[in-house]
């Protein structure tokens, strides 16, 4: 299946295996959870939140300050 | 979906906790932590200052501490200080006067320029690209002592700072790294006041990560910006990135981190370093330091030189 990614600014599209979930998308696309909160649809997602073919997942950088 | 162990579809994971929980769950499990620290070191009927930047972290915590100690009488001030960052600090006061207003809260606002004659952006132009001492180095000094000096006229027991979890890591860490201990000493849960003119802070957030602390804010719709300062330079960013990759392998290296340093480490180190009082009034502005002129008046001088340079070059 193919998920949308929105990752710095950049729209990223990533194909996952069918019952692909959040934490498999973070290890495929190289994307550490410590520094980024998933959204799908303006509502926060767990780690085990199922994906589904044409999701647009938007992460949100969280690490700021100085 | 997966679900909160109430049932509700769970909105985050908290792996070090090995559990992922929904919106109410999840800001209930932070409020616990915040109310362990703020109930410790905020006494019914003290006056708080609260530092406000309007980002997620300062927003946070000022947010949980008008929450949490509703009915105890305390009287909270909110305090901003503008470093004068044009790309920068404008979304966050707007955020930050949003969430004064939203609270009824009075904010003070403190700028560099009008403490200290020049704006950071100012003083960005002047510093040469090549000089150790870069631009974040000096922010951080000169804000830390508007803080103090303007909780202290503002009457405060305490100073409400939005440090959490990974910025206490990440701290203990470089002193670590740096073998300060003397500094590491000064650190931990609710310094008390070495002098009177120190005023002691308060980090409702110590046991909150930095994405947590950012989800609270995002589901307690705080007013909040996201935005991030074009100065951050330094060691800090790269022990942050250190400590996220192992936190990413090791679910609980940062809590592990910070628990052993203030439960082990901070009072073995208070006890060696007991009696050695090493703070002073410093010989130009009379601020408490540890050497006879304090950084802060050291670095003003740099900074005054810098610009008055920069002025005789342009």
């Amino acid at each position: 299946m193919l998920i949308y990614v929105e990752l710095e600014g950049k729209r990223l599209e990533l194909t996952l295996p069918d019952g692909a979930k959040l934490a498999d998308l973070y290890k495929a696309a190289k994307i550490n959870r410590e520094v980024y909160l998933a959204a799908r649809r303006g509502r926060l997602l767990p780690d085990e939140a199922k994906l589904a073919d044409g999701d647009e997942i938007k992460m949100i950088r969280v690490v700021s300050g100085g | 979906m997966s679900t909160c162990p109430c049932g509700r579809p769970a909105v985050i994971t908290l792996r070090y906790k090995h559990v992922s929980l929904c919106d109410l769950c999840f800001k209930k499990d932070v409020e616990e932590r915040a109310k362990a620290v703020i109930r410790s070191s905020i006494p019914p009927g003290a006056k708080a200052v609260a530092a406000l930047s309007g980002g997620k972290d300062s927003s946070t915590a000022l947010y949980l501490t008008y929450k949490l100690t509703r009915g105890l009488n305390v009287e909270i001030t909110p305090l901003l200080i503008d470093e004068g960052i044009s790309q920068y600090r404008p979304h966050t006061v707007k955020r930050a006067r949003e969430l004064a207003d939203m609270l009824g809260l009075q904010l003070v606002e403190v700028s560099f320029k009008e403490a200290f004659g020049f704006t950071l952006d100012d003083l960005d132009k002047a510093i040469p690209s090549k000089a150790i001492r870069k631009t974040c180095t000096y922010c951080g000094v000169l804000r830390r002592r508007l803080l103090n000096v303007y909780a202290r006229k503002l009457g405060a027991q305490v100073l409400v700072t939005g440090h959490n979890l990974d910025d206490l890591a990440q701290t203990y860490l470089m002193n670590l790294m740096r073998g300060d201990l003397y500094a590491l000493a000064k650190l931990g849960p609710y310094t008390r006041p070495i002098r009177e003119k120190l005023v002691p802070r308060v980090r409702p957030l110590s046991r909150v990560p930095e994405r947590e602390s950012a989800a609270y804010a995002m589901l307690a719709e705080i007013p909040f910006s996201l935005a991030e300062c074009p100065y951050i330079s330094g060691f800090r960013p790269k022990v942050r990135e250190l400590l996220n990759e192992v936190e990413a392998e090791k679910p609980g290296f940062k809590l592990g981190l910070v628990e052993l340093v203030e439960k082990k480490l901070i009072p073995k180190l208070r006890e060696l370093y007991r009696g050695e009082e090493r703070l002073r009034s410093c010989r130009i502005c009379s601020e408490p330091t540890t050497t006879e002129i304090c950084k802060v008046c050291e670095m003003l001088k740099e900074a005054k030189e810098l610009l008055s340079s920069r002025k005789a070059s342009d």
